[in-house]
Protein backbone atom coordinates (compact mmCIF):
# COMPACT_ATOMS: atom_id res chain seq x y z
CA UNK A 1 0.00 0.00 0.00
CA UNK A 2 1.35 3.42 -0.85
CA UNK A 3 0.56 6.67 0.94
CA UNK A 4 -0.34 9.98 -0.62
CA UNK A 5 2.77 11.91 -1.72
CA UNK A 6 2.68 14.43 1.15
CA UNK A 7 2.15 11.71 3.75
CA UNK A 8 5.05 9.72 2.32
CA UNK A 9 7.19 12.83 2.54
CA UNK A 10 6.26 13.32 6.19
CA UNK A 11 7.07 9.71 7.04
CA UNK A 12 10.35 9.99 5.21
CA UNK A 13 11.24 13.23 6.97
CA UNK A 14 10.55 11.75 10.42
CA UNK A 15 13.11 9.03 9.75
CA UNK A 16 15.92 11.51 10.23
CA UNK A 17 15.36 11.18 13.99
CA UNK A 18 17.66 8.74 15.79
CA UNK A 19 16.16 5.30 16.42
CA UNK A 20 13.25 5.88 14.05
CA UNK A 21 12.77 3.36 11.28
CA UNK A 22 10.02 3.20 8.64
CA UNK A 23 7.47 1.62 10.95
CA UNK A 24 7.87 4.05 13.84
CA UNK A 25 7.95 6.98 11.42
CA UNK A 26 4.61 5.86 10.04
CA UNK A 27 3.17 5.55 13.55
CA UNK A 28 4.36 9.03 14.43
CA UNK A 29 2.92 10.52 11.26
CA UNK A 30 -0.49 8.92 11.87
CA UNK A 31 -0.49 9.91 15.50
CA UNK A 32 0.23 13.55 14.67
CA UNK A 33 -2.34 13.70 11.89
CA UNK A 34 -5.11 11.85 13.70
CA UNK A 35 -4.68 12.84 17.32
CA UNK A 36 -2.44 15.80 17.81
CA UNK A 37 -2.51 18.33 15.02
CA UNK A 38 -1.99 21.17 17.46
CA UNK A 39 1.15 19.58 18.88
CA UNK A 40 2.42 18.91 15.39
CA UNK A 41 1.87 22.52 14.33
CA UNK A 42 3.81 23.68 17.37
CA UNK A 43 6.57 21.18 16.67
CA UNK A 44 6.96 22.35 13.10
CA UNK A 45 7.05 25.99 14.17
CA UNK A 46 9.60 25.50 16.94
CA UNK A 47 11.65 23.18 14.75
CA UNK A 48 11.88 25.82 12.05
CA UNK A 49 12.79 28.55 14.54
CA UNK A 50 15.42 26.37 16.20
CA UNK A 51 17.02 25.30 12.95
CA UNK A 52 17.25 28.88 11.77
CA UNK A 53 18.47 30.52 14.93
CA UNK A 54 20.45 28.06 17.03
CA UNK A 55 24.14 28.32 16.30
CA UNK A 56 27.25 27.98 18.42
CA UNK A 57 28.28 30.09 21.37
CA UNK A 58 31.23 32.22 20.29
CA UNK A 59 33.13 31.42 23.46
CA UNK A 60 32.48 27.79 24.34
CA UNK A 61 31.06 26.42 21.06
CA UNK A 62 28.00 24.86 22.69
CA UNK A 63 24.60 25.15 21.00
CA UNK A 64 23.00 28.53 21.62
CA UNK A 65 20.75 31.01 19.82
CA UNK A 66 22.60 33.94 21.35
CA UNK A 67 26.11 35.13 20.65
CA UNK A 68 27.04 33.98 24.19
CA UNK A 69 25.34 30.98 25.78
CA UNK A 70 23.70 31.25 29.21
CA UNK A 71 26.72 29.75 30.93
CA UNK A 72 29.26 32.07 29.38
CA UNK A 73 27.03 35.13 29.89
CA UNK A 74 26.44 34.37 33.60
CA UNK A 75 28.51 36.83 35.69
CA UNK A 76 28.32 34.55 38.75
CA UNK A 77 30.49 31.84 37.11
CA UNK A 78 34.11 31.38 38.08
CA UNK A 79 36.04 32.35 34.97
CA UNK A 80 39.31 30.85 36.12
CA UNK A 81 37.91 27.30 35.88
CA UNK A 82 37.31 25.74 32.49
CA UNK A 83 35.84 22.29 31.94
CA UNK A 84 36.38 20.73 28.50
CA UNK A 85 33.73 18.27 27.31
CA UNK A 86 32.95 16.54 24.02
CA UNK A 87 29.25 17.36 23.52
CA UNK A 88 26.49 19.72 24.74
CA UNK A 89 24.84 16.64 26.31
CA UNK A 90 27.94 16.25 28.52
CA UNK A 91 27.46 19.82 29.75
CA UNK A 92 23.92 18.91 30.84
CA UNK A 93 25.06 15.72 32.53
CA UNK A 94 27.83 17.43 34.49
CA UNK A 95 25.67 20.40 35.38
CA UNK A 96 22.95 18.21 36.84
CA UNK A 97 25.36 15.94 38.68
CA UNK A 98 27.81 18.35 40.28
CA UNK A 99 26.59 21.92 39.80
CA UNK A 100 29.95 23.02 38.40
CA UNK A 101 30.77 26.68 39.14
CA UNK A 102 33.17 27.32 36.27
CA UNK A 103 32.73 27.63 32.52
CA UNK A 104 32.62 24.94 29.86
CA UNK A 105 34.27 24.47 26.52
CA UNK A 106 32.48 22.11 24.14
CA UNK A 107 34.63 20.40 21.51
CA UNK A 108 31.72 18.95 19.52
CA UNK A 109 33.65 15.71 19.12
CA UNK A 110 37.09 14.32 19.84
CA UNK A 111 40.39 13.96 18.01
CA UNK A 112 40.03 11.20 15.46
CA UNK A 113 42.67 11.52 12.77
CA UNK A 114 41.42 8.61 10.70
CA UNK A 115 38.08 10.40 10.36
CA UNK A 116 39.89 13.58 9.39
CA UNK A 117 39.26 15.29 12.74
CA UNK A 118 42.35 17.09 13.97
CA UNK A 119 42.90 19.90 16.49
CA UNK A 120 41.62 22.56 14.10
CA UNK A 121 38.30 20.82 13.46
CA UNK A 122 37.63 20.82 17.21
CA UNK A 123 38.17 24.55 17.56
CA UNK A 124 41.29 24.03 19.64
CA UNK A 125 42.74 27.21 18.15
CA UNK A 126 39.87 29.01 19.88
CA UNK A 127 40.70 27.27 23.13
CA UNK A 128 44.37 28.11 22.72
CA UNK A 129 43.56 31.80 22.22
CA UNK A 130 41.56 31.65 25.42
CA UNK A 131 44.38 30.06 27.40
CA UNK A 132 46.68 32.72 26.01
CA UNK A 133 44.50 35.48 27.50
CA UNK A 134 45.46 34.22 30.94
CA UNK A 135 42.02 34.32 32.55
CA UNK A 136 41.84 30.54 32.89
CA UNK A 137 43.86 29.12 35.79
CA UNK A 138 42.73 25.50 35.78
CA UNK A 139 41.41 23.34 32.99
CA UNK A 140 39.41 20.20 33.76
CA UNK A 141 39.50 17.60 31.00
CA UNK A 142 36.18 15.80 30.98
CA UNK A 143 36.45 14.05 27.63
CA UNK A 144 35.15 10.48 27.42
CA UNK A 145 37.33 7.60 28.70
CA UNK A 146 37.84 6.24 25.18
CA UNK A 147 41.17 6.11 23.38
CA UNK A 148 40.15 9.19 21.36
CA UNK A 149 38.94 11.06 24.44
CA UNK A 150 42.20 10.24 26.19
CA UNK A 151 44.22 11.45 23.21
CA UNK A 152 42.21 14.67 23.10
CA UNK A 153 42.77 15.24 26.83
CA UNK A 154 46.49 14.60 26.43
CA UNK A 155 46.76 17.07 23.57
CA UNK A 156 44.92 19.80 25.49
CA UNK A 157 46.93 19.16 28.65
CA UNK A 158 50.15 19.77 26.70
CA UNK A 159 48.68 22.96 25.30
CA UNK A 160 47.69 24.06 28.80
CA UNK A 161 51.21 23.32 30.02
CA UNK A 162 52.64 25.69 27.42
CA UNK A 163 50.59 28.53 28.88
CA UNK A 164 51.20 27.61 32.49
CA UNK A 165 47.60 26.52 33.04
CA UNK A 166 47.08 23.63 35.41
CA UNK A 167 45.25 20.70 33.80
CA UNK A 168 43.43 17.85 35.52
CA UNK A 169 41.63 14.82 34.14
CA UNK A 170 38.46 13.19 35.42
CA UNK A 171 39.34 10.06 37.35
CA UNK A 172 38.09 6.78 35.95
CA UNK A 173 37.48 3.55 37.70
CA UNK A 174 34.92 1.17 39.02
CA UNK A 175 31.30 2.35 38.78
CA UNK A 176 29.37 2.92 42.00
CA UNK A 177 27.91 -0.37 43.20
CA UNK A 178 30.03 -2.33 40.71
CA UNK A 179 31.68 -5.69 41.24
CA UNK A 180 35.31 -6.26 40.31
CA UNK A 181 34.62 -9.68 38.86
CA UNK A 182 32.47 -8.26 36.07
CA UNK A 183 34.53 -5.22 35.17
CA UNK A 184 36.53 -5.21 31.95
CA UNK A 185 40.31 -5.36 32.16
CA UNK A 186 40.91 -1.87 30.80
CA UNK A 187 38.74 -0.17 33.41
CA UNK A 188 40.27 -2.28 36.15
CA UNK A 189 43.79 -1.40 35.01
CA UNK A 190 42.92 2.32 35.04
CA UNK A 191 41.29 2.05 38.45
CA UNK A 192 44.28 0.19 39.82
CA UNK A 193 46.90 2.61 38.50
CA UNK A 194 44.81 5.58 39.67
CA UNK A 195 44.25 4.22 43.19
CA UNK A 196 44.06 6.69 46.05
CA UNK A 197 45.75 6.72 49.41
CA UNK A 198 43.48 6.03 52.34
CA UNK A 199 43.71 7.42 55.83
CA UNK B 1 32.35 -18.56 6.44
CA UNK B 2 32.71 -18.63 10.23
CA UNK B 3 35.87 -17.67 12.04
CA UNK B 4 36.25 -18.29 15.75
CA UNK B 5 38.45 -16.51 18.28
CA UNK B 6 40.79 -14.77 15.91
CA UNK B 7 43.47 -12.53 17.42
CA UNK B 8 42.92 -8.95 16.27
CA UNK B 9 43.54 -5.25 16.83
CA UNK B 10 41.14 -2.46 15.97
CA UNK B 11 42.68 0.01 13.55
CA UNK B 12 39.65 2.21 13.15
CA UNK B 13 35.93 2.30 13.84
CA UNK B 14 33.03 4.56 13.07
CA UNK B 15 29.33 4.68 13.98
CA UNK B 16 26.83 2.84 11.84
CA UNK B 17 23.08 3.33 12.22
CA UNK B 18 21.89 4.10 15.76
CA UNK B 19 23.69 1.60 17.92
CA UNK B 20 26.10 -0.25 15.63
CA UNK B 21 29.64 0.27 14.46
CA UNK B 22 31.76 -0.59 11.48
CA UNK B 23 35.08 -1.87 12.76
CA UNK B 24 38.29 -2.07 10.77
CA UNK B 25 40.24 -4.99 12.20
CA UNK B 26 43.80 -6.13 11.69
CA UNK B 27 43.62 -9.87 12.32
CA UNK B 28 46.50 -12.28 12.63
CA UNK B 29 45.43 -14.94 10.12
CA UNK B 30 43.06 -13.03 7.83
CA UNK B 31 44.73 -9.65 7.47
CA UNK B 32 42.68 -6.50 7.45
CA UNK B 33 38.92 -6.96 7.46
CA UNK B 34 35.90 -4.74 8.04
CA UNK B 35 33.13 -6.00 10.30
CA UNK B 36 29.81 -4.64 11.42
CA UNK B 37 29.27 -4.92 15.15
CA UNK B 38 25.57 -4.71 15.92
CA UNK B 39 24.40 -3.00 19.07
CA UNK B 40 27.87 -2.28 20.42
CA UNK B 41 27.15 1.43 20.77
CA UNK B 42 23.97 0.95 22.79
CA UNK B 43 23.95 2.15 26.39
CA UNK B 44 23.94 -1.40 27.75
CA UNK B 45 26.62 -2.87 25.52
CA UNK B 46 29.39 -4.67 27.37
CA UNK B 47 31.67 -4.37 24.37
CA UNK B 48 32.48 -0.70 24.77
CA UNK B 49 35.62 -1.26 26.80
CA UNK B 50 36.68 -4.16 24.59
CA UNK B 51 36.20 -2.59 21.18
CA UNK B 52 38.89 0.06 21.53
CA UNK B 53 42.00 0.63 19.44
CA UNK B 54 45.32 -0.76 20.76
CA UNK B 55 43.63 -3.53 22.77
CA UNK B 56 44.50 -7.11 21.94
CA UNK B 57 41.16 -8.80 21.36
CA UNK B 58 39.75 -12.08 20.12
CA UNK B 59 36.93 -11.85 17.63
CA UNK B 60 34.53 -14.27 15.97
CA UNK B 61 32.70 -13.38 12.80
CA UNK B 62 30.58 -14.84 10.04
CA UNK B 63 30.02 -13.92 6.43
CA UNK B 64 32.40 -13.14 3.62
CA UNK B 65 33.14 -10.35 1.23
CA UNK B 66 33.70 -6.71 2.04
CA UNK B 67 31.78 -6.55 5.32
CA UNK B 68 31.48 -9.46 7.72
CA UNK B 69 29.30 -9.69 10.84
CA UNK B 70 31.01 -9.60 14.18
CA UNK B 71 29.47 -12.22 16.46
CA UNK B 72 31.68 -12.00 19.49
CA UNK B 73 34.59 -10.02 20.82
CA UNK B 74 36.47 -10.37 24.04
CA UNK B 75 39.74 -9.34 25.51
CA UNK B 76 42.62 -11.70 24.86
CA UNK B 77 44.51 -13.32 27.72
CA UNK B 78 47.69 -11.71 26.46
CA UNK B 79 48.57 -8.84 28.78
CA UNK B 80 48.84 -5.55 26.94
CA UNK B 81 49.80 -2.34 28.74
CA UNK B 82 47.51 0.66 28.25
CA UNK B 83 48.77 3.36 25.95
CA UNK B 84 48.79 6.75 27.63
CA UNK B 85 50.19 10.22 27.10
CA UNK B 86 52.63 10.65 24.23
CA UNK B 87 52.21 7.02 23.15
CA UNK B 88 48.64 7.71 22.00
CA UNK B 89 49.40 9.95 19.00
CA UNK B 90 52.06 7.39 17.97
CA UNK B 91 49.47 4.63 18.05
CA UNK B 92 47.07 6.59 15.87
CA UNK B 93 49.90 7.46 13.50
CA UNK B 94 50.77 3.80 12.98
CA UNK B 95 47.11 2.83 12.68
CA UNK B 96 46.62 5.41 9.97
CA UNK B 97 49.64 4.10 8.06
CA UNK B 98 48.46 0.49 8.39
CA UNK B 99 44.95 1.41 7.27
CA UNK B 100 46.38 2.97 4.14
CA UNK B 101 49.18 0.55 3.30
CA UNK B 102 47.63 -2.84 4.10
CA UNK B 103 45.23 -4.18 1.51
CA UNK B 104 42.10 -5.88 2.74
CA UNK B 105 42.42 -9.67 3.13
CA UNK B 106 46.21 -9.70 2.60
CA UNK B 107 47.58 -11.86 5.40
CA UNK B 108 50.57 -10.41 7.26
CA UNK B 109 51.17 -12.48 10.34
CA UNK B 110 54.69 -11.09 10.83
CA UNK B 111 53.51 -7.50 10.67
CA UNK B 112 50.73 -8.37 13.11
CA UNK B 113 53.23 -9.73 15.63
CA UNK B 114 55.58 -6.80 15.13
CA UNK B 115 52.65 -4.39 15.61
CA UNK B 116 51.78 -6.08 18.88
CA UNK B 117 55.40 -5.75 20.03
CA UNK B 118 55.40 -2.11 19.00
CA UNK B 119 52.28 -1.34 21.06
CA UNK B 120 53.83 -3.02 24.09
CA UNK B 121 57.03 -1.05 23.69
CA UNK B 122 55.30 2.30 23.02
CA UNK B 123 53.55 2.08 26.39
CA UNK B 124 56.62 3.18 28.35
CA UNK B 125 56.67 6.45 26.33
CA UNK B 126 60.46 6.24 25.88
CA UNK B 127 62.28 6.75 22.56
CA UNK B 128 59.00 6.86 20.67
CA UNK B 129 60.50 8.36 17.55
CA UNK B 130 63.06 5.57 17.21
CA UNK B 131 60.42 2.89 17.64
CA UNK B 132 58.21 4.48 14.98
CA UNK B 133 61.09 4.75 12.46
CA UNK B 134 62.14 1.12 12.96
CA UNK B 135 58.56 -0.07 12.59
CA UNK B 136 58.13 1.94 9.39
CA UNK B 137 61.32 0.41 8.02
CA UNK B 138 60.15 -3.08 8.93
CA UNK B 139 56.70 -2.46 7.47
CA UNK B 140 58.05 -1.25 4.12
CA UNK B 141 60.40 -4.21 3.95
CA UNK B 142 57.57 -6.69 4.61
CA UNK B 143 55.39 -5.06 1.98
CA UNK B 144 58.13 -5.40 -0.63
CA UNK B 145 59.33 -1.78 -0.56
CA UNK B 146 62.61 -2.43 1.21
CA UNK B 147 64.90 0.56 1.39
CA UNK B 148 68.38 0.37 -0.03
CA UNK B 149 70.55 1.54 2.85
CA UNK B 150 73.86 -0.14 2.12
CA UNK B 151 74.88 0.35 -1.50
CA UNK B 152 74.85 3.07 -4.10
CA UNK B 153 71.94 2.79 -6.51
CA UNK B 154 72.92 1.09 -9.72
CA UNK B 155 76.29 -0.15 -8.46
CA UNK B 156 77.50 -2.44 -5.75
CA UNK B 157 79.65 0.31 -4.28
CA UNK B 158 79.25 0.24 -0.49
CA UNK B 159 78.15 3.52 1.12
CA UNK B 160 80.78 5.74 2.68
CA UNK B 161 79.82 7.06 6.11
CA UNK B 162 81.65 10.32 5.44
CA UNK B 163 79.99 11.24 2.18
CA UNK B 164 76.65 12.82 1.31
CA UNK B 165 73.99 11.12 -0.80
CA UNK B 166 70.76 11.92 -2.57
CA UNK B 167 68.08 9.36 -1.88
CA UNK B 168 66.02 8.24 -4.85
CA UNK B 169 62.88 6.35 -3.85
CA UNK B 170 62.80 2.80 -5.23
CA UNK B 171 66.46 3.10 -6.28
CA UNK B 172 68.53 4.23 -3.37
CA UNK B 173 71.33 6.60 -2.53
CA UNK B 174 73.42 8.32 -5.18
CA UNK B 175 76.56 10.32 -4.40
CA UNK B 176 75.52 13.94 -4.02
CA UNK B 177 78.57 15.34 -5.80
CA UNK B 178 77.71 13.60 -9.07
CA UNK B 179 74.17 14.90 -9.33
CA UNK B 180 73.11 18.45 -8.77
CA UNK B 181 69.41 17.97 -8.33
CA UNK B 182 68.68 20.52 -5.64
CA UNK B 183 65.16 19.34 -4.81
CA UNK B 184 66.39 15.99 -3.61
CA UNK B 185 66.92 15.09 -0.01
CA UNK B 186 70.58 15.09 0.99
CA UNK B 187 71.47 12.52 3.60
CA UNK B 188 74.77 11.39 5.04
CA UNK B 189 76.18 7.92 4.48
CA UNK B 190 76.47 7.54 8.23
CA UNK B 191 72.72 8.07 8.72
CA UNK B 192 71.87 5.47 6.09
CA UNK B 193 74.32 2.92 7.45
CA UNK B 194 73.24 3.48 11.05
CA UNK B 195 69.59 3.07 10.08
CA UNK B 196 70.47 -0.12 8.24
CA UNK B 197 71.83 -1.42 11.56
CA UNK B 198 68.76 -0.18 13.41
CA UNK B 199 70.87 2.30 15.36
CA UNK B 200 69.19 5.68 15.79
CA UNK B 201 70.97 6.81 18.93
CA UNK B 202 72.63 9.81 17.22
CA UNK B 203 70.40 12.87 17.10
CA UNK B 204 71.59 14.07 13.68
CA UNK B 205 70.99 10.60 12.26
CA UNK B 206 67.49 10.62 13.72
CA UNK B 207 66.71 13.97 12.13
CA UNK B 208 67.92 12.90 8.70
CA UNK B 209 66.14 9.56 8.86
CA UNK B 210 62.95 11.30 9.90
CA UNK B 211 63.05 13.40 6.71
CA UNK B 212 63.90 10.33 4.66
CA UNK B 213 61.04 8.26 6.06
CA UNK B 214 58.62 11.14 5.77
CA UNK B 215 59.40 11.35 2.06
CA UNK B 216 59.31 7.59 1.51
CA UNK B 217 56.10 6.98 3.46
CA UNK B 218 54.42 9.91 1.68
CA UNK B 219 55.43 8.38 -1.65
CA UNK B 220 53.67 5.09 -0.90
CA UNK B 221 50.64 6.70 0.72
CA UNK B 222 49.84 8.98 -2.19
CA UNK B 223 48.75 12.59 -2.07
CA UNK B 224 46.64 12.72 1.07
CA UNK B 225 48.82 13.72 4.04
CA UNK B 226 48.70 11.82 7.32
CA UNK B 227 46.17 13.49 9.61
CA UNK B 228 47.63 11.93 12.75
CA UNK B 229 50.74 14.11 12.43
CA UNK B 230 48.62 17.00 13.70
CA UNK B 231 48.25 15.20 17.03
CA UNK B 232 51.95 15.55 17.88
CA UNK B 233 52.46 18.65 19.96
Amino acid sequence: MSHSPLLSQLIDALRCLPGVGPKSAQRMAFHLLERDRQGAAKLSLVMKEAMEHIGHCSQCRTLSEDELCQHCADPAKDRSLLCVVETPADVMALDQAIGFKGLYFVLMGHLSPLDGIGPKELGLDLLEARLQQGEVKEIILATNPTVEGETTAHYISKMAGEYGVQASRLAHGIPLGGELEYIDGGTLAHAFSGRQRMG
Amino acid sequence: MRVQDQAAFILHYFPYRDTSQIIELFTRDYGRIAAVSRGSRSAKSKLKGVLQPFRYIQVSWSGKGELVSLNRAEESDVMMPLLTGNALPCGFYINEILMRLLHKHDVHEDIFNEYQQLLVSLADQQNLEIKLRLFEKYLLQQLGFELNLSHEAGSQQALDAHRQYFYYIEHGPVLAEQHTHSEHLVISGKSLLDFQQGDLSDEKVRREIKSLMRMVVAYYLGNKPLKSRELFR
